[in-house]
This record gives C-alpha cells, sequence and structure tokens, in this order.
C-alpha cells in the first residue's frame, strides 16, 4: 500500500492525502503544468530545488520520503522508454534485475521476459532500432523486472500512436495487477484511466 | 546563392586562414628533417640532462591530466543533475578566467621555499619537487575548470536526468550512474577535450618556467632553450626534443583510448550488484573549492603585489584586443563564406604542441624579415586565438535555426544582409563570450611574443615569466596580478554587456 500523507508542494498544492492499494492503479488526472509530473518527482525522490516539500510518503509500512532515490523501491515510467543508449535490449533488462539472481538465471529471466512482450529475438538489438512501441515495452519489461514496490506512470502512453495505445495500455494494467503493487498513474486524457478505477482530479487540490 | 559577394569574400577569409595557418608547414619540415640524422638523435640521447626531464614531463603531464579528469568527473557525480550544479556553473569563471601565468605565480608565492606557506609554517612547505608534481597539481587544480566547462557545454540535460532517475530506481549509485550513463554520454567530447588537455600540460612552456623543476627542467623546457640558443646542433636537439614530445602525445593519448575501451568493454556489469556510497560526502563545500582556488589566487596576488606599478599593460592589452578583434571577424566569415562542414585542419594548434609551431612562425618571420615587428606578433598569436574563439562560437553557430535565414530569403534578402542582420546579431552573446576567450589567450601568450617579437615587445606573461626566476616578488606579483585583473575585466565586461544584449532583447538569452 503507497500513501502519501498530508503533502504540501509549494507552490503547487497544499495538504493533499491518497492512498493506493496493492494491485490497484490510481489515476490523477489534470491539464499539463498543474504539477502531475512534480509530485512524481517528488515521490520518486528527485524533486527539483525550485520547489518545497513537506509532508510523508509512506510504502508498505516503510517511511520513504527521506530515503534517497536508490532506497525507495519506487519504479517510474516516462514518456519516453529512456533506455539506456550505450547498451542493447538484453543488457538494459539485466540491469534491471535484482542481484539476487545470479548466472544463467538472469538470462533465462530475461529472454522470458522478452518472449513474454514479442520481442523474443531482440536480446542484442540496439535499442534505437526498435520501434517506439517496442522501445515502450521494454521500458516497462525494465521496469518490472527491478521488482519495484509500486510503481508511478508519467504520462506513458502519450507518445504512442492510438492503434499501439490500445494494446499496451491493457498489457501495462495486466501486468500491474498480475505483480499486486500499488500504482499511479498521471495523464490528461481520459481514454488512459483503467476500466473500475479511480480518479483523482489535480484541479481539486489548488 | 549566387550572390556576387560570395566569391571574393570566400576568397579573402580562405587567404587570412591561410596565412594564419601557414606555420604550421614549415613547422612540420622542420620536425621532420632532423629526424633522419642520426648524430642528432646520439647528440640528443647522450645528452645527462634527458633521463631525469624525461621523468619530469611525464610525471607532471600525467599529474595534470588525470588529475583534472578526476576532479571534474568527481564534481559531475556529486553534483549533477541539481541546483548545486548549476551553481557552480556561475562561478566556475572565477577560476576560468584566471591566465594560467597568473594562477602558477600565485602558487608559486604561496608553496615555494620563502613563500606566503612558508612563513607561517616552515615544516608544511611542500619539500624540493625534482619531477614537477607541483606543477602537474597545480594545472591538474587550473584544467579541471576547462574540463568541466568543457562538460557543461555538452552534458545533455533533460533526457539524461530522466535516465538517472530511472537508473536510480533500481537501486543504484551515483558512480554506476556515471559510468553507464553519464561517461557514454559526453566521451567523444570529453576524449577531445582530454587530448587537447594532456597535449598542452605535456608541451607548456612558461608554466613549467614558473612552477617546474629548474636543472633539468621539463623537456619543453629544455627544447624551448636550445630552440632559444643559435647554434645548429643545439636547433637540432631542440627540434627532435619536439618530435619527442610529440611521439610521447600520440603514444600516452593512444594508451588512454586503449584504455577506455578496454575498461568500455567490461560495462556494463550485469551480475546486478548494487554499490552506493552511505557517507553523505559534503558535497556543499566540494561545490565552493574550485571557485576558492580562484579568489585565493587573487588574494594571495593583492597582498603581495605593488600598487604602484602596473608594468607594460599597453602592449598586453593592444594585442589581446586587436588579436581577438581581428580573429572574430575572420571567425564570422570563415562560418558563412568558408567550408560548410568545417575543417578539421584548423583545430591543429589546440592538439599539438605548441613549440614547432612557434619555430615555424619564427622561421617563416626571419625569411619574410618582419621579425621583431608588432605586425608579426599579432600575426602569431591569431594561430592560437582563433582556433580558441572557433570552439566557442562555432557550436552556437551550427545550432542556429535554419528556419531563420530561410525566412529571410523568402523576404528576397540576399546572403550578405541575411548574415549582417540575421546571423550576426543572433550570436552577439556567444560572440562576446569568444572575444573574452581570444584575449585571455592573446594575454597568455609567451613564446610567440618572445621569439616573433625578437624580445622588443614586452607583456605582462614575458615579465611574469621572467621574473618568477629570482626577481622581486612585489613586482612579479604585480605582474601576475596585472594579468588576472585584465583578463577579469574583460571577461566581466563581455559577460554584462551580454547580460545588457539579454534584457534588451530576451530571445538572445
Amino acid at each position: 500500500m503507497l500513501n502519501v500523507k498530508n503533502l504540501t508542494l509549494s507552490p503547487l498544492f497544499h495538504d493533499v492525502s491518497f492512498s493506493v492499494n496493492s494491485g490497484e492503479i490510481v489515476t490523477l488526472m489534470g491539464p499539463s503544468g498543474s504539477g502531475k509530473s512534480t509530485l512524481f518527482s517528488w515521490m520518486v525522490g528527485a524533486l527539483s530545488s525550485d520547489f518545497t516539500a513537506r509532508g510523508e510518503l509512506w510504502l508498505n509500512e516503510r517511511r520513504c520520503d527521506m530515503l534517497p532515490v536508490e532506497k525507495r523501491g519506487i519504479g517510474i515510467l516516462f514518456q519516453d522508454a529512456l533506455l539506456f543508449d550505450a547498451f542493447s535490449v538484453g543488457q538494459n533488462l539485466m540491469l534491471a534485475l535484482p542481484a539476487h539472481l545470479k548466472g544463467q538465471a538472469r538470462y533465462d529471466t530475461v529472454e522470458k521476459a522478452l518472449g513474454s512482450a514479442g520481442l523474443g529475438n531482440h536480446f542484442s538489438s540496439d535499442p534505437a532500432t526498435l520501434s517506439g512501441g517496442e522501445r515502450a515495452r521494454v521500458s516497462l519489461l525494465r521496469a518490472l523486472l527491478a521488482e519495484p514496490q509500486a510503481l508511478l506512470l508519467d504520462e506513458p502512453f502519450s507518445r504512442l500512436d492510438k492503434t499501439l495505445r490500445v494494446a499496451f495500455r491493457a498489457w501495462v494494467f495486466e501486468a500491474i495487477r498480475a505483480r499486486n503493487i500499488p500504482a499511479v498513474l498521471v495523464t490528461h486524457d481520459e481514454e488512459d484511466v483503467p476500466p473500475g478505477g479511480k480518479v483523482i482530479e489535480i484541479s481539486r487540490w489548488q | 546563392m549566387a550572390s556576387p559577394l560570395r566569391n571574393p569574400i570566400s576568397a579573402i577569409v580562405w587567404l587570412a586562414m591561410a596565412a594564419i595557418y601557414l606555420p604550421t608547414i614549415p613547422a612540420g619540415a622542420m620536425l621532420i628533417a632532423p629526424a633522419f640524422s642520426a648524430s642528432g638523435w646520439q647528440l640528443l640521447l647522450s645528452d645527462p640532462q634527458l633521463p631525469q626531464a624525461l621523468a619530469a614531463t611525464l610525471i607532471s603531464a600525467l599529474i595534470a591530466t588525470l588529475g583534472s579528469l578526476l576532479i571534474a568527473l568527481s564534481l559531475v557525480t556529486l553534483l549533477w543533475p541539481g541546483e548545486r550544479w548549476r551553481r557552480l556553473s556561475t562561478r566556475l569563471p572565477w577560476l576560468l578566467a584566471i591566465p594560467h601565468v597568473a594562477f602558477a605565480t600565485s602558487a608559486l608565492l604561496m608553496f615555494a621555499e620563502g613563500g606566503l606557506l612558508y612563513q607561517v609554517c616552515t615544516v608544511c612547505s611542500p619539500q624540493i619537487d625534482r619531477y614537477g608534481v607541483g606543477l602537474g597539481m597545480t594545472l591538474a587544480v587550473k584544467e579541471s575548470a576547462f574540463v568541466l566547462w568543457a562538460i557543461y557545454a555538452v552534458l545533455p540535460e533533460q533526457r539524461l536526468a530522466q535516465q538517472n532517475v530511472v537508473l536510480r530506481t533500481f537501486g543504484y549509485g551515483r558512480l554506476q550512474a556515471l559510468s553507464w550513463l553519464i561517461l557514454p554520454a559526453i566521451a567523444p567530447a570529453l576524449g577531445a577535450v582530454m587530448l587537447a588537455v594532456l597535449a598542452w600540460s605535456l608541451s607548456v612552456v612558461d608554466v613549467a618556467i614558473v612552477l617546474g623543476p629548474g636543472n633539468p627542467p621539463t623537456l619543453a623546457v629544455l627544447a624551448w632553450q636550445w630552440l632559444s640558443q643559435g647554434d645548429a646542433e643545439q636547433q637540432t636537439k631542440g627540434m627532435l626534443l619536439c618530435l619527442i614530445l610529440l611521439l610521447l602525445l600520440a603514444a600516452l593519448s593512444a594508451l588512454g583510448y586503449g584504455a577506455w575501451a578496454a575498461w568500455r568493454r567490461t560495462q556494463p556489469i550485469l551480475s546486478g550488484v548494487r554499490r552506493h556510497a552511505d557517507t553523505a560526502l559534503p558535497a556543499r563545500s566540494l561545490c565552493g573549492l574550485l571557485p576558492a582556488c580562484g579568489v585565493l589566487c587573487a588574494l594571495v596576488l593583492l597582498t603581495l603585489a605593488r600598487h604602484d606599478d602596473f608594468g607594460p599593460v599597453g602592449d598586453s592589452l593592444s594585442f589581446g584586443l586587436l588579436s581577438s578583434l581581428a580573429a572574430l571577424g575572420i571567425i564570422f566569415l570563415w562560418l558563412e563564406w568558408g567550408p560548410q562542414r568545417g575543417a578539421p585542419w584548423v583545430w591543429l594548434p589546440l592538439a599539438l604542441p605548441a613549440l614547432p609551431l612557434v619555430s615555424g612562425q619564427y622561421f617563416l618571420a626571419l625569411r619574410l624579415g618582419i621579425d621583431g615587428q608588432y605586425a608579426a606578433v599579432l600575426w602569431s598569436h591569431l594561430l592560437w586565438v582563433l582556433p580558441w574563439m572557433l570552439l566557442v562560437l562555432q557550436p552556437a553557430w551550427r545550432r542556429l535555426d535554419p528556419r531563420l535565414p530561410l525566412t529571410a530569403r523568402t523576404l528576397g534578402w540576399g546572403r550578405a544582409k541575411i548574415f549582417c542582420r540575421v546571423k550576426c546579431p543572433l550570436l552577439i552573446r556567444p560572440a562576446l563570450l569568444a572575444f573574452a576567450t581570444g584575449f585571455s589567450v592573446s594575454m597568455a601568450q609567451y613564446m610567440p611574443t618572445l621569439w616573433l617579437g625578437a624580445g622588443r615587445f614586452a607583456t605582462l606573461t614575458t615579465e611574469a615569466v621572467a621574473l618568477s626566476s629570482g626577481g622581486s616578488i612585489p613586482i612579479l606579483a604585480g605582474r601576475a596580478l596585472g594579468l588576472l585583473v585584465l583578463t577579469g575585466s574583460v571577461f566581466g565586461i563581455a559577460a554584462l554587456l551580454s547580460r545588457l544584449a539579454g534584457r534588451y532583447r530576451q530571445g538572445l538569452r
């Protein structure tokens, strides 16, 4: 369970609280510039110094807002796939895997994940040669292989074409529910809201 | 395209560039010619000063190159991305704008026997330095500002910052982000910068005279001494030393490239082990360290300088202003009417040791009978002033939005009009920065001023270097302070004008 308690993110909004249960995807809606991405950068631990924040972030009974990015266990998916350009697709995924998987098991896990996403023979591909939809899928695989305890989705569908979008969206939601982790989605497009999911209008906070 | 102005201007700018770069040809010939004389090599290799001079050169150059890289990368690792990184960029000019000779003089007056530190605490003053360790360390601090400045220019901000967040959410620390994200992104530019730093610190003469070991000195100073002497035997030895410096540069850069490629092949480490330091480093004080070195340097000079003797300010100032003004004009014309892809040979003076180039210039000047004339000195400065300024201006020129000239052409404007009324005004801020850079490069010229001026023109740099070996300390500090004040003022005025331009037209920011 992910909990934001009494968050004041000046100068954007004051005293905001919400919680997300495991397996649930909560959607934050708002126009661009309403502070969605800033909220995410606070949650992930990379808030720019133009803002000041007060409030608490709890993840599974552990307080996270004082921890550095790398200790929080929160994953993030941006608009762009942001694959690491210097490495192959497989290497990108291997980097995300936790260290307790060793040797051949690491390789097998990555191959299996690639297969499940229909990217079977792309292990040694250069990320730059993939299509937009393929890159988006690799990016989600990478975020999930890191075994995050919560996932933030920062408009991850907005750069995809209409046709790709529907399929990718369904795939993302299914993957999150299968892992049973809390997830927050920000978007300005109502079509992105998962069926039956909770929606929070950011404008209400301002 | 078929503007009537095009061909004559193109011809003029090619001619100007040829005149400036012509000395590279005799320089090459003079380097190669003695290489085949066995007796010359024998003479050189039997010189008893050679082994220790070689050691001092290698040690000082390696400390300078690796040290500056280490300092710059540590600061990137600690501060990027964030507010402190941005703050450092605004304070970096405090160290960047200090001329090398002024910085070295300040270090000399601080750390040498009898210097400020010696008077306060005799024991903590460094021991006799036969191998150029102090020279290397001083250069490492000074050059780290330059390396950082280059990193600022090439580090892509937003996308890389987001990739950095992603990597950190996987649990990896700052060092792993440096080796997997930042280094691959800046590697090509950083390689070129490190090559320039290595070439410069291998062949530096003025700073090595001030700070380096005395007897024997570094190879570059030894070559300079031999080449300054008239007889043919010493000349041959000097040229062979220049050749050795060039070979050292080639060998060391090949070694560096090899090490980088080998390291690169081991990356990324796919075991998934997360490494992050748990100790919080004092990022705040580290961020202020380099700018503080600049301030400290100024304070030392201010304390020690005599305040009523300004030295040859006039000549320094006029060489600096005229050469950077001339270079600015040539560069603008070159960018518009020169080869569109650029020409790699314009960067030669940045990557090659200066000594053979100065020899080439001197040779030409003697042939033409212009040595000892004001114009000859000015011409000799341009060989370094121009590429440094081009280095600042060319990226800005390439970033110009191509739709603007296109729009102007649809208005029926000719190429010359577009150049004067659209492109040049847009480049006013980079041009100001380039002008200040060119000025400081000209101020720093030591060898060309002495040789091409046949000793008739004293500048603050030549006097400071001459005084550093046992001259009056107040006068020495005064000359170094003069260097610092002149360069600092030109940078300050350029920054002020640039800010004014930004206020008058916000789009120029």
